[in-house]
């Protein structure tokens, strides 16, 4: 037995900690999983926070690196142990502490999967919007720390909106309350939505206080059928400016659509070059009123074809095909980058335009299969082959997409995080002075630098 | 015969999505990601195409702890063939470690009142087929394997009486063995091809509409698997196709067919669990509903969770017991919460662990349901 497995049964059970080389090879990646692969020495599965605290301890005191991991399915490589170490997985600590129907907020343990506790919630005529497409796995502490949103973010915004309060195991091993469930809180700095988006460099996330929405009594699905990419990106703005904010409003381009028909039924046409799915919601009115609009918009901007969804079981199996969309896209190509560029939405029909001639002048795929509505459209480079053409090609694609999207007044993540993937062009959006200052506050967390080396800047995490 | 080489453009599909996570019974119950499909299946690459990681004993117990009810294949977005490529782990581990194919090698019939494999020729025992009422509708061959034979003649019989209610003319071939699927899951690939060639000769040359199955593991070795260890042997593909485009459920069967006898009144409630292997065909899962509901009396309820395993996986559950009976226990716990009595569902190895489980419960095949709404079954 290793030193470190031997250091390690002491704190806890023999049977939360990990070291065969199987097990540290399950935990190698996450879903960018061509990139920054590396084996922990260890994997613990704890389950409580006064066994975290005792494992960030002795890992402060040795200065071993300490990654927690919630389901794997981050796209910034963020979960990913570049500089070994210890994994924390956290997904046996995963129980709904409390769903308050009162105070409209819950209290769940971080490793708590995001889409049975929505079910959960909305079986109780409750609504806990965030929706990364991962949601069928993905931990909600995975989601605070990358603030991860999805389809939804249109209407509803992102993890971060719904995050009141946190705990976390400082990497002292300190365990602090952040924040708590009211919905109004101006009590000193607002450490509650530091951590949440920290990507875990700053502590260990183990309880989360989400606030809730009532759950909208009615829901309509939608898919246009758009002749051009740049008529979908005019619809989406005009759908917006005519006053409708759906609550979910998707690109999805025709090659996808392809893949996606197998799914559906009937099957839509692929006559057009992008498709609008989208879905209302709010009061059965609200819902009347707002397919009328968007009936006369996609009169009046020529849609070729609006097909409204009227069964709430066949809507379910369209936004299936949409949540699964990007690892079905691997039936046909053998690698995708998918990026995370968001601009403001006004900017959408030119960052649309912008994409395509990218994508004709390097000769590469570009597909565009994302939340159109937010401005988060997830440019994603397919590749046919791996060669390394394509990828010196895939690489320049992604500085302009980056470079193009910053220009617009856009960001270089909206939902994915920073991790390691998207890291060289931190300083292009936040410049050497804030990223200075990143660090500082870093220093003041983690002084010994063991909380997520290496990540989100990328001279190494360690400060 | 395929090799694990033949698929590696296959499983470099995998994108790491994790969605298997959600898929994976094993990986529900002990919340280790070792144990989910991604994980396994970058196990399988890194050592027998990689050889970047070494044949150990966890290796081994890693691609042990796996029910093979192959929902991770169904599951996959990318369309990975995961079950595939896990049996011909298991048989190259085999091989590597000097073994012989675990239940499907040795076809031990486990001990007396356990469904397993039985070696050599399938004896059905159930009686004289009763004539067809009415018009002949269809003709059909009826497969009943190794559980049906051998443990659960009644299976059997009200498949019979079900058709001869309904018009469908039912014949069982002579000669027939095993279908293999417990050779294949232990990765004894040989032997399944061997059986399965069998079986294939006498199936493919029979001139009938469709082929039945009571078990969604034999219909899922006639229906995918065949033609996949048939690859490569032309004449085989050939049987392999013949056979698998002809094959159904019973139950699926008759539904699509469309009933013609009424049944009669059952006093209860009723709930369906499907089994995981029954995935090869899509409305299986929905036949014993729409053919039930019209039994008067009789009320269906649905599970709150339509894809949950009872836990049983073959032979899995003698040698992963307490894993096995956890994954029943929420299983149970669910159908107890519905309130039902009477569980069908289309695979014999979830009726026995079920019934094991729940003494308080029956657990039946939907035809065997439906053959009680028909009026007393005659004795075994």
């Amino acid at each position: 037995m290793s030193g470190l497995a031997r250091d390690l049964t002491a704190l806890l059970d023999s049977g939360k900690v990990l070291t065969d080389p199987e097990d540290c090879h399950a935990y190698a990646c996450d879903a960018v999983y061509y990139f920054a692969r590396r084996a922990p020495e260890a994997v613990v599965l704890p389950e409580t926070p006064q066994e975290i605290s005792g494992i960030l301890r002795y890992a402060s005191d040795q200065k071993i690196p300490v990654t927690p991991r919630g389901a794997g399915t981050g796209l910034s490589a963020g979960c990913t142990p570049v500089q070994g170490g210890i994994v924390l997985d956290m997904k046996r600590m995963n129980r709904v502490l409390e769903i308050n129907r009162g105070n409209m907020t819950a209290r769940v343990e971080s490793g708590a999967v995001l889409g049975p506790f929505q079910q959960q919630v909305e079986a109780m005529g409750l609504f806990y919007p965030p929706d990364p497409q991962s949601q069928e796995v993905s931990t909600i502490g995975g989601n605070v720390s990358t603030r991860a949103g999805g389809p939804r973010g249109v209407k509803y915004g992102t993890t971060a909106h719904y995050v009141l309060g946190l705990e976390v195991v400082l990497p002292d091993g300190e365990m602090i309350r952040t924040g708590g469930t009211c919905v109004k809180q101006s009590v000193g700095y607002d450490l509650t939505h530091l951590m949440t988006g920290a990507e875990g460099t700053l502590g260990v996330i183990t309880k989360v206080n989400l606030r809730l929405l009532p759950l909208p009594p009615a829901h309509r699905t939608a898919v246009i059928v758009c002749e051009t990419l740049d008529q979908a990106a005019m619809l989406v703005s005009e759908i917006i400016a005519e006053g409708t904010i759906p609550a979910r409003l998707e690109y999805v381009t025709s090659g996808a659509v392809q893949l996606m028909n197998a799914t559906l039924t009937p099957p839509l046409s692929t006559d057009g070059e992008a498709y609008l799915f989208t879905e209302l919601d709010g009061s059965p009115a609200q819902v009347e009123e707002d397919t009328q609009r968007l009936r006369s918009v996609c009169d009046r901007l020529e849609a070729m074809e609006l097909r409204i969804i009227g069964d709430e079981r066949e809507a379910e199996t369209y936004w299936r095909a949409r949540r699964n969309l990007a690892p079905t896209l691997l039936r046909l190509f053998k690698k995708m980058i998918v990026e995370d560029v968001t601009v403001p939405r006004d900017r959408i029909p030119d960052f649309v335009r912008a994409l395509q001639s990218i994508s004709a002048s390097l000769g590469l795929i570009i597909g565009i299969g994302g939340h159109a509505g937010d401005g988060n459209i997830h440019p994603s480079i397919m590749f046919p082959e791996i060669n390394d053409d394509l990828e010196a090609k895939a690489k320049e694609a992604v500085r302009r997409i980056v470079r193009t999207g910053l220009e617009m007044g856009g960001t270089i993540s909206g939902e994915h995080g920073i991790g390691l993937h998207k890291a060289e062009f931190l300083v292009w959006e936040l410049g050497e002075a804030q990223i200075a200052l990143l660090k500082r506050i870093k220093k003041a967390f983690d002084p010994r630098g063991i909380m997520n080396p290496g990540k989100i800047w990328q001279e190494g995490g360690e400060a | 015969m395929r090799h694990l080489e033949d698929y590696e453009d296959a499983i470099s599909r995998c994108f790491h999505c994790q969605i298997c996570q959600a898929a994976c019974p094993v990986y529900l119950q002990d919340l280790l990601e070792t144990y989910c499909a991604r994980a396994r299946l970058g196990l399988v690459q890194a050592v027998f195409l990689e050889q970047t990681l070494k044949v150990t004993p966890r290796l081994r117990e890693v691609m042990d702890r796996c029910l093979f009810c192959t929902r991770c294949t169904r599951h996959c977005p990318a369309g990975v063939p995961l079950d595939d490529v896990f049996a011909l782990a298991r048989e190259n581990l085999g091989k590597q470690l000097g073994e012989q194919g675990r239940d499907g090698g040795a076809w031990t019939a486990p001990d007396a009142g356990v469904p397993g494999p039985v070696a050599g020729p399938l004896k059905s025992g159930l009686g004289e087929i009763p004539a067809v009422k009415g018009p002949v509708r269809a003709r059909v061959a009826y497969y009943p394997g190794c559980a049906t034979s051998r443990l659960f003649q009644d299976t059997g019989q009200a498949v019979l009486r079900v058709m001869s209610e309904n018009g469908v003319q039912v014949m069982i071939p002579e000669g027939l063995s095993c279908c293999g699927f417990p050779a294949y899951v232990a990765g004894d690939l040989h032997t399944f091809r061997r059986a399965m060639q069998e079986n294939l000769s006498i199936l493919s040359g029979l001139d009938v509409d469709a082929i039945l199955v009571d078990c969604a593991s034999c219909g899922m070795a006639f229906k995918v698997k065949a033609g996949e260890v048939a690859k490569g042997d032309g004449a085989m593909e050939d049987q392999a196709a013949r056979v698998a485009e002809k094959t159904w459920e019973a139950t699926d069967y008759l539904n699509h067919l469309g009933p013609v006898a009424e049944p009669g009144a059952v006093a209860g409630v009723w709930t369906y669990h499907a089994p995981c292997r029954i995935g090869w065909t899509p409305t299986a899962e929905e036949a014993p509903e729409a053919l039930l509901q019209h039994i008067p009396g009789a009320q269906y309820e649905a599970l709150e969770t339509t894809g949950a395993c009872c836990g049983a996986g073959d032979l899995f559950h003698l040698r992963h017991g307490e894993l096995s009976r956890s994954i029943r226990t929420k299983r149970l716990k669910e159908i107890r919460r519905n309130g039902a009595h009477t569980v069908v569902t289309q695979c014999p190895f979830c009726r026995y662990y079920l019934q094991q489980g729940g003494s308080d419960l029956e657990v039946m095949h939907p035809l065997a349901f439906l053959a009680r709404a028909y009026g007393e079954m005659r004795e075994a």
